[in-house]
């Protein structure tokens, strides 16, 4: 059961989050824009951090807890998806590379869309809920 | 300005299936010989299309209230091009029998290389008025706004002026004088008006 998704731009603010069941807390308007930039600054800190030498780290990747699983997928332009999703939940790889497809197709081909700006566009919410449906979310 | 349709057109031509165009601007449309046909990234044009009306917006001074020059630019821009499909689409083809083949060619093949697909709906009422309708219109699959409705169908307008010109300047070099007008009521469909000129 995926709980939710967040779209980060590539300066830490959010562009997008929607929640798709009930199992996280409600958070406000604030609460989220807080979360985001938390997060990109703590996605930085992870990409330095790497006690591998001389390797370039993607960052973090997935984040394991007890009752969720946080996954991140960085595109090469900088932006952030996430998924917070149940920790039984399979192939949440391929769910954010189909987000990504998504996002390709109704964010950047829509003439409508300024880049890095929140994303309002009733396509891309009907989609994604499409694609969230069809993976068992 | 004169360059802008010389590279829309190698676009439009190497999307026709199986034919060897180059996609380079400045070189000539066809190379005899060559026998693997050089494709362009649809990707490519979506965007540059989607670019080409924020353009005219930009270069337009005053383009708020001045929605006339942005509509002449767009549709002067897309008469040299239909002009320029026309000649390069119809070499192969038997001539044309009247004006409603004309439309016709129009409505099947020319909007199946651009479109990749066919109008849907074509009306007439034999005096000169054709009603082209298209119900998915391949360039507003993606455009969408928060509230949806309405406000989208008003942004969405000038992204008709387009192939207007387009279908104009197909028509004159077929050798039919018009006036096109575009409208559409909801996303993703539109529609076309042809007012042929009396001869």
């Amino acid at each position: 059961m995926i709980y939710s998704l967040y779209i980060i731009s590539k300066a830490g603010g959010l562009m997008y989050q929607k929640d798709f069941n009930e199992g996280l807390a409600h958070l406000t308007a604030n609460e989220y824009l807080v979360f985001a930039g938390t997060f990109h600054g703590v996605h930085a800190i992870t990409s330095k951090i790497s006690p591998v030498r001389n390797s370039t780290s993607s960052g973090l990747e997935v984040l394991e807890a007890d009752s969720f699983k946080l996954y991140c997928f960085q595109t090469l332009t900088g932006t952030k998806f996430l998924i917070i999703a149940d920790p039984t939940h399979a192939n949440i790889d391929l769910v954010l590379r189909r987000t990504y497809d998504v996002y390709s197709d109704y964010v950047m081909k829509n003439p409508f869309y300024t880049p890095e700006m929140p994303i309002r566009s009733e396509l891309f919410d009907v989609n994604i809920v499409k694609l969230i449906k069809q993976v068992g979310g | 300005m004169s360059v802008l349709p010389a590279a829309i057109s190698p676009f439009f031509t190497a999307l026709a299936a199986g034919d060897d165009a180059t996609s380079t601007a400045s070189t000539a449309l066809t190379t005899g010989g060559s026998s693997k046909p050089i494709l362009v990234n649809e990707s490519c044009l979506e965007f540059l299309m989607m670019e080409m009306v924020d353009l005219m917006y930009r270069t337009t001074a005053d383009s708020e209230n001045d929605k006339e020059s942005v509509f002449y630019k767009l549709e002067v821009l897309g008469y040299q091009v239909g002009q320029s499909l026309v000649e390069r689409f119809t070499r192969d083809r038997p001539r044309f029998g009247d004006t409603l083949d004309v439309v016709k060619f129009i409505c099947k093949d020319l909007w199946t290389i651009i479109f990749k697909k066919q109008i849907d709906n074509l009306k007439t009422n034999h005096r000169g008025v054709y009603v082209l309708q298209d119900n998915n219109f391949r360039w507003f699959l993606r455009m969408s706004t928060e509230g949806g409705g309405a406000e989208a169908t008003k942004k969405a307008v000038p992204y008709l002026w387009f192939p207007c010109g387009l279908i104009r300047g197909a028509l004159a070099n077929l050798g039919v004088v018009s006036v096109v007008i575009a409208e559409t009521t909801v996303l993703p469909q539109c529609t076309f008006q042809i007012k042929i000129a009396k001869s």
